[in-house]
């Protein structure tokens, strides 16, 4: 900088500007940021304070400190999310200590290092109470219902420790109006359904674990089934299937990396209709097959996001699954899949008698009406079809060989109309991509930044392509 | 309309500014006045942005004039800037701060969010010493206050998952 004079403040006399360059620095910048001057300080405090995360001994420790304690009681306005998982915390929400410690001033808090000091705050958007073991739970009902009270501007919730389902819910109806996210663990009984049914609009109920009222859990129900709701142990595939029935209003199963079996793959199946996410990458290859992904393209209108990428080991899904019958959906934006189709042997490819030609033009004619379907799915962002699979013959994981070629004789020109395509993946695969594709790329996908698969596909590039992509240093290479 | 239309600007100190439509364009505040009153033939008058910045902002539209993903250029806040993009940025605090009132102003997201991200490149890793330096910023905490927001704000909430 050449010119140290010039508008020294002008940075903390723009509010507007402050924000947006907030926006790029971390938390370690900010805490440095409110020490250089009374100015900056006042401007970036309530950015420092935002988010209070207590999840472990450290953050327990941090938070007793007098000096942080006398913080938190000046700050708590400006405080909008508050996490708490560790098990010392909860023990602030005791009736005993709300009696005794709940008003205290903050000069009495210098000289107490064992303060109450979740109810300063009245600002929060998000406050997100885990998981914490049954035991004792009726205790601290008081406690949460007085900080949910003091935030009538919160907009997630969730309270992962078991409450009744009837008090939790006159909670949340009678005194937070603009929840929009809640995430429960209640007894099951025959009210909660009846409860759920008269929820205000508007909110949603993203899960609800359901528990017996002694340890057993039931399992979940509500929009958003996600992985870390099972662990590996109970992810059984008879314990995933009773879960997605039980719900049967997901709109997002993310069962990633959870072993997916035929139970689970017929719930999901049979529940699909309101299906938007579906992930099941790394699910094992046992359960789901590729006429179940067939029935779900045809039975879900609102599918957005479909990851079914690695259980195509023990039956992949073919080009038959994937052509037979209309898709529901037009609104797909991510799609991550292998797609196996008929190939001719690499000694074929260029051979010149008949059954060479006429095999050639059979799989070429197959892999132009795959990547058709996928041309009429014209919001598409990302399309993965790379990756390493199991081979259905040996077992063994390697490159795709029976995969699309991505040629424009094979057909890729079908992808015209994918204007918002970001991200294209042929990686670990035997495409025969060469220096016309990478042209008609650059041209018919305005908004591809990623190609990704040149340097890795199973075969040396084609001729001409190094240099191509050398000369022309396409955004995507 | 045709490709070529152009536009006259004037600056604040009234100097005149012809540029092509479609650089006029990357600005949302013109692109939306140009649509909503269609073309008048007379200079739009800019008296928030003077000469100097306005012939930096052109600059900075020109060179990024067929730039397909303009609008989400600098979204990714962790993404190194372009080498273009940094040798622009290369100019006196006064004048990027300019830049940062007229990107606002003019509602030009990507010119914001590069200027923006120049001036956060200052603050990081820095102690606030070294920011006071940088930003020739004069230290008005008392010796107590400034020990108090140092025990109060010393340490950020995400050293621990």
């Amino acid at each position: 900088m050449n010119l140290p004079i010039a508008a020294p403040s002008a940075l903390a006399t723009h509010p507007g500007i402050f924000a947006s360059v907030i926006l790029f620095l971390s938390q370690h910048d900010l805490t440095q940021c409110v020490r250089v001057s009374r100015a900056w300080n006042e401007a970036m405090t309530p950015h420092l304070w935002r988010s209070i995360p207590l999840f472990g001994r450290t953050h327990f420790r941090r938070f007793m400190l007098p000096d942080t304690q006398r913080a938190l009681y000046k700050n708590a306005a400006h405080v909008r999310e508050v996490q708490v998982k560790h098990e010392k915390v909860y023990d602030l929400f005791l009736p005993s200590r709300q009696q005794t410690e709940g008003t205290l001033s903050s000069t009495k808090l210098t000289s107490s290092n064992d303060a109450f000091a979740i109810c300063p705050f009245t600002n929060l958007h998000v406050l997100l109470l885990h998981h914490r073991p049954l035991a004792r739970v009726f205790e601290l009902n008081e406690g949460i219902f007085e900080i949910v009270r003091q935030n009538p501007g919160l907009r997630r919730l969730k309270i992962g420790i078991g409450m009744e389902a009837k008090v939790l819910f006159s909670l949340v109806t009678e005194h937070v109006p603009n929840l929009q996210e809640l995430d429960i663990e209640t007894p099951w009984r025959g009210d909660v359904k009846a409860l759920l049914d008269n929820l205000p609009e508007g909110l949603r109920i993203v899960r609800q674990r359901i528990h017996n009222g002694s340890k057993r859990r039931l399992g979940l129900i509500g929009t958003h089934l996600r992985r870390d709701d099972f662990s590996h142990t109970e992810s059984t595939d008879s314990n995933l299937a009773r879960v997605v029935c039980l719900g049967a209003n997901w709109t997002h199963i993310d069962l990633f990396n959870r072993r997916v079996g035929p139970l689970t793959a017929a719930a999901i199946v049979e529940n699909c209709e309101r299906l938007e996410v579906l992930n099941i990458m790394e699910s094992g290859t046992w359960g789901l097959s590729g006429s179940h992904l067939q029935t779900i393209l045809t039975r879900a209108p609102r599918l957005r996001s479909l990851q079914a990428h690695w259980l195509l080991g023990a039956e992949k899904i073919s080009s038959v699954d994937i052509l037979s019958s209309e898709w529901a959906t037009t609104s797909l934006e991510h799609v991550d899949l292998k797609i196996h189709v008929p190939r001719i042997t690499a000694d074929q490819e260029d051979a010149d008698d008949d059954d060479s030609k006429a095999l050639r033009a059979s799989s070429r004619d197959i892999q132009r009406q795959v990547l058709r379907r996928f041309g009429q799915q014209t919001h598409l962002r990302k399309l993965a079809i790379g990756g390493m699979a199991h081979s259905p013959v040996t077992g063994q994981l390697s490159h795709q060989h029976k995969c699309l070629e991505m040629t424009l004789e094979s057909g890729l020109d079908e992808l015209k109309g994918l204007k918002d395509l970001e991200h294209l993946y042929i990686h670990h695969m035997d495409h025969r991509v060469g220096v016309p594709e990478l042209a008609w790329m650059a041209v018919n996908l305005p908004k591809l930044k990623h190609l990704y698969g040149m340097r890795y596909s199973s075969r040396p590039p084609k001729q001409g392509v190094q240099g191509w992509l050398f000369s022309h240093r396409p955004r995507w290479s | 309309m045709s490709a070529h239309s152009q536009i006259l600007l004037t600056s604040s100190e009234g100097t005149e500014f012809l540029i092509d439509r479609d650089i006029a364009d990357k600005s949302m505040l013109l692109k939306c006045m140009l649509e909503d009153i269609g073309e008048i033939g007379q200079a739009v008058p800019l008296p928030n942005v003077s000469g100097p910045i306005l012939t930096k902002v052109i600059e900075y539209c020109t060179h990024h004039r067929d730039d397909p993903n303009f609008l989400s250029a600098n979204d990714d806040v962790t993404a190194d800037i372009d080498e273009w993009d940094l040798e622009y940025c290369k100019v006196d605090q006064g004048t990027l701060y300019e830049l940062i009132l007229a990107a606002n102003y003019l509602d030009i997201k990507p010119l914001m969010d590069l200027t923006c991200k120049t001036v956060a490149n200052m603050i990081k890793a820095k102690s606030p010493e070294e920011i006071r330096k940088t930003f020739n910023i004069t230290n008005d905490f008392t010796p107590e206050e400034e020990d108090q927001v140092r025990r109060e704000n010393g340490k950020d909430w995400v050293d621990e998952h």
